[in-house]
């Protein structure tokens, strides 16, 4: 069902396909971080973010809702756009089928039940599975992508999302353009911005608040099996009687 | 004599059966029952009445990271500019979602309090030991201790 070591949880949880097929139409890699799959995501991730640089897919987005159909067609370079599209679909569709299997591979392990370790005591660092806030974790998101993650242990992917996240606020220029927002210089607001990187901005603060949101509610449901089984296996063969003298026959 | 506890899920409740083996209780002495909060057996780890407004709120966050993207394109030709358009296209798609996934899932379980007896803890001992037991539960936030007064075994 789940497995702990140094870089935190990983496991089995039911999802709804359509969710995380949604989650890697929004961004290639999401859907597989929600899946437990962090390698391929993380790679996935690297390739949205060069292969949509090269071939201009946000400029073209921005063009498009704009109307300005004949700028956003020009502005995508070819040589990229069409490996950028099968690998775009590829996620999508990959995504939605690992979640029908682990949604099986979920229900077979929670009829094994086996026992779950919930502490790792490693040289360089502690994870253990415990009770967390749903809502501090989406909190902690909103505020800055990467440090939900890091309320979940996952160091590793909070500190990937963290730099990435700056990365994103210099080169979008979003929050000088909040501030000629502010100071009613509406303007310069705009014209501060860069239109590729901001359109990233939605997707990765919508992605890590939902993924840091659905682990913590899949690790507390994980925390509440794992204590029911250790109590049961402990606790359950209990030869004490409640009313010794045979209950009911002697009243 | 019997003290019975009820507890939630959670570290204190290991502490406090951990620390009453410590004191000399026989681990034989301790009953620890795992209740269920919904009838229905599949998902009872998960079984809480707040499920429904998570998954509304999912579906709300899709919703509005989508249409931030949209907002935020189209901001471009707007007024206010994109910043000012993707927040209020999320702030709204958000909130269709929400209310969108709740209106077509309607709560049809019990409305359950927040804080929840799931674990019965009952444990026999002599009298004179009952104020420690009792003092344990209430240390390790027990939600209601009772005990029953019967005959000396």
């Amino acid at each position: 069902m789940a497995t702990i070591s140094m870089f935190g949880i990983t496991h089995f949880h039911r999802q709804n396909p359509y969710l995380v097929a949604w989650w890697s139409a929004a961004y290639p890699g999401f859907g597989h971080y929600l899946l437990n799959q962090y390698v391929r995501a993380t790679i996935l991730t690297l390739i949205e973010v060069t292969i949509n640089t090269l071939a201009h897919i946000n400029e073209s987005i921005v063009y498009t809702f704009c109307g300005n159909f004949e700028k956003a067609a020009s502005v995508l370079r070819p040589e990229w756009v069409f490996g950028y599209l099968m690998i775009y679909f590829f996620a999508i569709g990959d995504s939605f089928r690992s979640t029908l299997m682990q949604n099986k591979l979920c229900h077979l392990a929670e009829l094994e039940n086996n026992p779950i370790c919930s502490v790792h005591l490693h040289p360089l660092e502690i994870q253990y599975l415990e009770q967390k806030n749903p809502f501090l974790a989406l909190w902690y998101s909103i505020m800055f992508p990467g440090l939900g993650q890091l309320y979940n242990h996952q160091f590793v992917l909070a500190f990937y999302a963290i730099f990435w996240w700056w990365f994103y606020l210099i080169m979008s220029h979003v929050y000088e353009s909040a501030f000629y927002m502010i100071t009613g210089n509406l303007q310069q607001a705009i014209s501060v911005l860069n239109i590729h990187w901001l359109l990233f901005l939605p997707s990765i603060v919508g992605g890590a608040t939902y993924h840091a949101f659905i682990i913590v509610i899949e690790h507390n449901r994980l925390y509440r099996m794992e204590q029911r089984r250790y109590l049961a296996e402990r606790y359950g063969n209990n030869e004490s009687q409640l009313f010794p003298s045979g209950g009911l026959i002697n009243c | 004599m019997l003290i019975v506890g009820a507890f939630e899920h959670s570290v204190e409740l290991e502490q406090a059966l951990a620390v009453l083996e410590h004191m000399g209780f026989p681990q034989k002495s301790i009953l620890v029952v795992p209740m269920d909060t919904d009838p229905e057996m599949g998902n009872q780890y998960i079984a809480k009445s707040r499920d429904r407004y998570y998954k509304a709120f999912e579906v709300g966050m899709a919703g509005a990271t989508a249409c931030s993207v949209i907002g935020m394109s189209i901001g471009f030709v707007l007024k206010l500019g994109p910043v000012f358009w993707g927040l209020v296209f999320a702030f709204f798609a958000f909130w269709i979602g929400f209310i969108v996934y709740l209106h077509f899932n309607k709560d049809n379980s019990r409305h359950l309090p927040k804080k929840l007896p799931e674990i019965t803890v009952i444990v026999q001992t002599s009298k004179e030991k009952s104020e420690t037991v009792m003092e344990t539960f209430w240390m390790y936030r027990a939600l209601v201790v009772g005990h029953v007064t019967g005959q000396e075994r």
